[in-house]
Parts: structure tokens; C-alpha cells; sequence
């Protein structure tokens, strides 16, 4: 009961005390863009086309492409004849090799039937062009989200360490939870540990890390101060280093259009955010940053470079 | 846009009849190397000079991006000063300056914001107020580059800096009557193949005062015509032209008024005012409209 009268005279208080430092006024706005990226542009204008001539694989018309992997079923499953195969998922795919995803293919693109006879009309050839555009900038490799990470050591023994690690990803990226009125903006995030590993005293469910998933302008923004202001200023920094020719084609990571790398302590300490009132940040650690593109299966990786490269960031070989 | 450049080059890469039964064809990763007795090939490079301004957006856009960024700074909580500057210090006082500018930059003269930060606008301790110091400071600021740049005015189709919003194309004009504007070219030597025939013809007919990169190997249009009955020369009943994209990344054309002898930079339009209307059909297609 009196836990009731307090929680009741809480809310009661807070909803009378107006704080205009914690005050969100409760507004179902969506915020649009309020500017126009400038990346966003330069990828619009010049690195797509680009990448569209360079990834651009020919076909000629007996070409069948690749069929997406399909799950094998039980025998009789289909039809209902197999009791066993009722309410059962699929069995497991024999092997040991995991089937990877389909490389994206510009050159594979059917090109719309655009009949030139006056029976058709107008708006539906327009509507099937524009169709066909949208498929093709899907296509064209482009970059999804960049995700900036941090797994901190001290945190296992000391999880207050964490607040600084999300401070410093929170002025990194200027994001934040819901913002703008899109539930999909999660902000800096907890990270968790999945698995117990004795060797790195790390147990399951301990936070471990944060991170943050930057999308849309906020992502091109941070882009541009990345390669603007911190990477032409890092000291004997050849280049992000690419893995050596003879690495596995098929491996995970050199199939999910991810590339990723690291910034030391150092490197982080340029980003203006930081630099301008660095005293404030007494532990600055070092973090990773990966760039996803929408390029799946063999290649992907490779095209996500050529990417970047467009972007300006520097890749060298080891 | 983008639909129109993969089409056609598509179209370009598809057609059946480009290598005929007689080319000698080989494939090397990506290059093609080919040779044709009664049709001269010919490689063309498209050399770009890619925007380096954003677009200035319509009015119509600009209202929508003030709109939103007034919404944005409405309903935002405001920054805990407390957190990122120490009390009293000279950053807070200038952010607290520059916040209530930018306020009334947004929501007009008479708005007062509702948190009173210490601002110290009067200079009462006999020195200078920040708001003068702040406005020293900004006479000092280099301003920002115009965005038309003299070129644009003087009308100087030779300078790259002209036109910074748009995609520029380097036009070669040869000493010759008729189609003389054109892309730089040229015809294949021996058994080169086209994408190294199209940079050459490049070095040759601008100079090699040019850092150039050109974009993959493979061709993203192409030309095929027939010669006059006339000017049929070395047994070539026609030509084909294969185009290759490039991008100058630094350095400027400097031709060497033998063969090439006056170029200019334009963009699409212009582009179709200074070449012939068969080639334009050709190569329209080609070239972006941004």
C-alpha cells in the first residue's frame, strides 16, 4: 500500500515539476532530413554509376542465374502424406559446409519489356521503368549502415566502465534512442556477452561492449568527419589492410559485404567531437568501426571496398 | 538516370553483331582485344569531371529541409551544458551565445528561449563582451568560396572549375570541317586491347599533363556507322566506336595543337551544342543528366 502512495506521488511530481533539461515534449512527429548530405550526393552523382560499370557482369540470354538455396524438405511433407513431417522443421543440410548466400549481380538484371505500341499506356510503361530504376539502385552496391563498436576489457571486472565508452560513442554519433520519432533509431546499445569463455573471464549475459548503428544522413555525416578530419591526419597509417590473396573466398565474412577496421585511442581522439574539449574525456578507448554494404555472397566484400574507396578511404595490401 | 547509362551499356555489351565470325577474339579477365578488317575500331574515352558542389536544392525543397530543421530544434531536449562545459568557462558562454542566435535564426526576433544560461552580452567587467569578441572572431573566419566561380561568369569553357554542381565532359576539336568536336579516339594499333587503345589515344591527343582513372575495362556505349562512300579509306567500309569512362582526378588538358587543336569542358547540354547531330544521338545516353 505504501509502496503504491509513493509510486503514485512520483508520478504525481513528475508530472507537475517541469525540467526543461529532461523534457521531451510528447509529440508522434517523424523527423525528415533537414539538409541535404553531401555524400549522399557525391554517391548519387558519381560513385554509383561507377560501381555500376565496374560490378556490371554480362550475360548473354541463354543465362540461367542461380537459384536461392532452398530448404529440403521430409519426404512426403508436401502433400501431408508423412505424419512424422507434421509441425517439424526442415531436416538439417548434410555436410559440413554451410551454404552461403547468392552473390548480388548487376548484369543480371531482366530488362523491362517496354512494349512501344500505342495500346499500351502511357503511366504503365513509366511505372515499369520506375520499377526497373528502383531494382537497379538496389542492386548497385551502396552502403547500409555503419556500425561503431566497442568491446572494453575493464568492463567484466567493472561494468561502471562502461558510461564512458557509451558517452563517447553517443558524441561520436549524436545518436540516440527513438530519435526523431523512429522506433528503429536504437541509439548506443548494451552489449552482452553470448557465450561463457573461461579464458577471457567473460560470462554469459555480462555486459561486455556497446555500440551504435548509424542509417541515412547521420551515417554519411559521420563519413565525411571520419575521412575529413580523422584519417588524413593519423600518423604512419598506411591504409585499411586488405586480407592476403590466398584467403578463403567463401569465408563468412569475406561474403557478407562487411568491411571493417579499427581505430586506436589515438585516432579517436581527432574526431572534432572529442578534440575540441578533449579534457572532458579522460578515458578515450580505441573502437571498431564496420561499413555494411548490401553485397552478399562471393565478391562482397571486394565490392564493398571498391565502396569506400570511392569515399576515399585507403586500402593497402600487407 | 542510372537505368538509362545500364541499358545501354547492356545493349552495348549484348549485341550479337559487335564481334563478328571473322574478328579474332580473345579475352583477357576483362579486357577484349579485337581486330576487324572491313570495320576500323575505334576507342573513345568519356573523360569526367564529377561534381564537386551539392546540388542547390528548389526552393520548394530548401522550405521543407528549414521546416524539418525547426521541428528537429523544437522538440529536441536541450544539451546538458553542465555535462560537456565547466561551469562559467568561456565555451559554455559561447555556446550559450551561439544557441540563442541560432534560435533566433529559427523561430525569429521575439522568441526567448526558455533556459537562461550565463551569458555575459554587456561586457560589464570593462573588458570586451563576448558578443564583440564572437564578432571579431568572425571577420577573422575565412569566408566561404563563392558558389559561381569566376569561370562561370567569364563564360571559360577551358577551366575545370566552372559548373561545380555538374558533371563536366571533355570535348577534343580536331582541324577538320565536319564532326570535328569529339571525344578524343582513335583507331586500334595492332592487336592492343580497346580499354589501353582509349587511354593512349587520350595521352596522345591531351597531353600527359592528366592524372586519369578510368572506370573498369569494359566499354559503356558504343557508336557504329558507315563511311561515306567517298571517304572510304584503307579498305574500312565503316567504324565502330567503343566509349570508355574516365574521371580527371588532377592536371588539365594541354593539347598539342597538331592533331587536337582547341578543347572545351561541358556539360550534357553544351555537349550537344558543339557535336554533330548524329554523334549527340549516339552519345547522349551516355552522359548524366546531373
Amino acid at each position: 500500500m505504501a509502496q503504491a502512495a509513493r509510486k503514485a506521488a512520483r508520478v504525481a511530481s513528475t508530472s507537475v515539476l517541469y525540467n526543461p533539461q529532461t523534457y521531451t515534449p510528447n509529440v508522434a512527429l517523424k523527423l525528415g532530413p533537414t539538409h541535404n548530405s553531401r555524400l549522399r550526393a557525391h554517391y548519387d552523382t558519381t560513385v554509383a554509376e561507377n560501381l555500376m560499370y565496374m560490378h556490371y557482369q554480362h550475360h548473354d540470354a541463354s543465362y540461367t542465374p542461380p537459384q536461392p538455396h532452398r530448404k529440403k524438405l521430409h519426404p512426403g511433407a508436401e502433400d501431408g502424406s508423412n505424419p512424422y513431417a507434421a509441425n517439424r522443421p526442415p531436416p538439417r543440410p548434410r555436410g559440413n559446409k554451410v551454404p552461403r548466400p547468392l552473390a548480388t549481380n548487376v548484369g543480371f538484371m531482366p530488362r523491362p519489356h517496354v512494349q512501344t505500341s500505342s495500346s499500351v499506356e502511357e503511366g504503365s510503361k513509366d511505372t515499369e521503368l520506375a520499377n526497373a530504376a528502383k531494382r537497379l539502385a538496389r542492386t548497385v552496391t551502396h552502403l547500409k549502415a555503419i556500425q561503431l563498436h566497442i568491446m572494453s576489457k575493464d568492463s567484466l571486472t567493472n561494468k561502471a566502465s562502461l558510461i564512458t565508452n557509451m558517452f563517447q560513442l553517443r558524441v561520436l554519433s549524436g545518436a540516440t534512442k527513438g530519435e526523431g520519432g523512429h522506433t528503429t533509431n536504437k541509439g548506443v546499445e548494451l552489449i552482452r556477452g553470448r557465450k561463457n569463455l573461461q579464458q577471457w573471464k567473460l560470462r554469459r549475459g555480462t555486459p561486455c561492449g556497446v555500440k551504435v548503428t548509424l542509417k541515412g544522413d547521420k551515417m554519411y555525416d559521420f563519413l565525411g568527419t571520419l575521412i575529413e578530419f580523422v584519417l588524413p591526419r593519423l600518423r604512419e597509417w598506411g591504409g585499411v589492410v586488405m586480407p592476403v590473396p590466398s584467403a578463403n573466398r567463401d569465408s563468412p565474412s569475406m561474403t557478407s559485404g562487411v568491411v571493417s577496421f579499427g581505430l586506436s585511442k589515438e585516432a579517436v581522439e581527432l574526431f572534432p567531437q572529442i578534440e575540441v574539449n578533449l579534457d572532458l574525456y579522460p578515458r578515450v578507448s580505441g573502437m571498431h568501426i564496420h561499413f555494411m554494404s548490401n553485397e552478399r555472397g562471393r565478391g562482397a566484400q571486394n565490392k564493398t571496398r571498391a565502396l569506400l574507396s570511392g569515399f576515399q578511404i585507403p586500402f593497402t595490401r600487407r | 538516370m542510372l537505368l538509362e547509362l545500364f541499358h545501354l551499356s547492356q545493349r552495348c555489351l549484348a549485341r550479337p553483331n559487335v564481334y563478328s565470325q571473322r574478328t579474332a577474339l580473345r579475352f583477357r579477365t576483362l579486357a577484349t582485344e579485337a581486330s576487324n578488317k572491313t570495320t576500323r575500331i575505334v576507342a573513345a574515352t568519356i573523360l569526367n569531371r564529377a561534381p564537386f558542389l551539392t546540388p542547390t536544392p528548389d526552393p520548394f525543397e530548401q522550405a521543407y529541409y528549414d521546416y524539418q530543421a525547426r521541428l528537429a530544434r523544437a522538440i529536441s531536449s536541450p544539451l546538458p551544458t553542465d555535462v560537456y562545459f565547466k561551469p562559467g568557462s568561456l565555451l559554455e558562454r559561447r555556446f550559450a551565445l551561439e544557441e540563442r542566435q541560432r534560435e533566433k535564426a529559427a523561430f525569429g526576433e521575439d522568441f526567448t528561449p526558455i533556459i537562461s544560461l550565463p551569458v555575459d552580452e554587456d561586457g560589464k567587467g570593462g573588458g570586451k563582451s563576448l558578443a564583440d569578441q564572437l564578432a571579431e572572431e568572425a571577420g577573422l573566419e575565412e569566408p566561404p568560396q563563392p558558389r559561381i566561380h569566376r569561370a562561370d561568369k567569364e563564360k571559360d569553357v577551358k577551366s575545370l572549375d566552372r559548373a561545380g554542381e555538374r558533371n563536366l565532359y571533355l570535348l577534343v576539336k580536331k582541324d577538320r570541317k565536319a564532326n570535328s568536336w569529339q571525344f578524343p579516339q582513335g583507331g586500334l594499333e595492332n592487336d592492343e586491347a580497346l580499354h589501353k587503345a582509349a587511354l593512349r589515344e587520350l595521352k596522345e591527343e591531351c597531353g600527359p599533363n592528366m592524372d586519369v582513372w578510368m572506370v573498369g575495362r569494359q566499354p559503356i556505349g558504343h557508336y557504329a556507322y558507315e563511311y561515306p562512300t567517298e571517304s572510304q579509306r584503307d579498305g574500312h567500309l565503316g567504324a565502330k566506336v567503343y566509349f570508355f569512362k574516365g574521371h580527371i582526378l588532377a592536371g588539365q588538358c594541354r593539347p598539342d595543337g597538331k592533331e587536337v587543336v582547341d578543347f572545351a569542358w561541358l556539360t550534357k547540354e553544351e555537349v550537344q551544342q558543339y557535336v554533330e547531330p548524329h554523334y549527340w544521338t549516339a552519345i547522349k545516353d551516355m552522359l548524366s543528366d546531373s
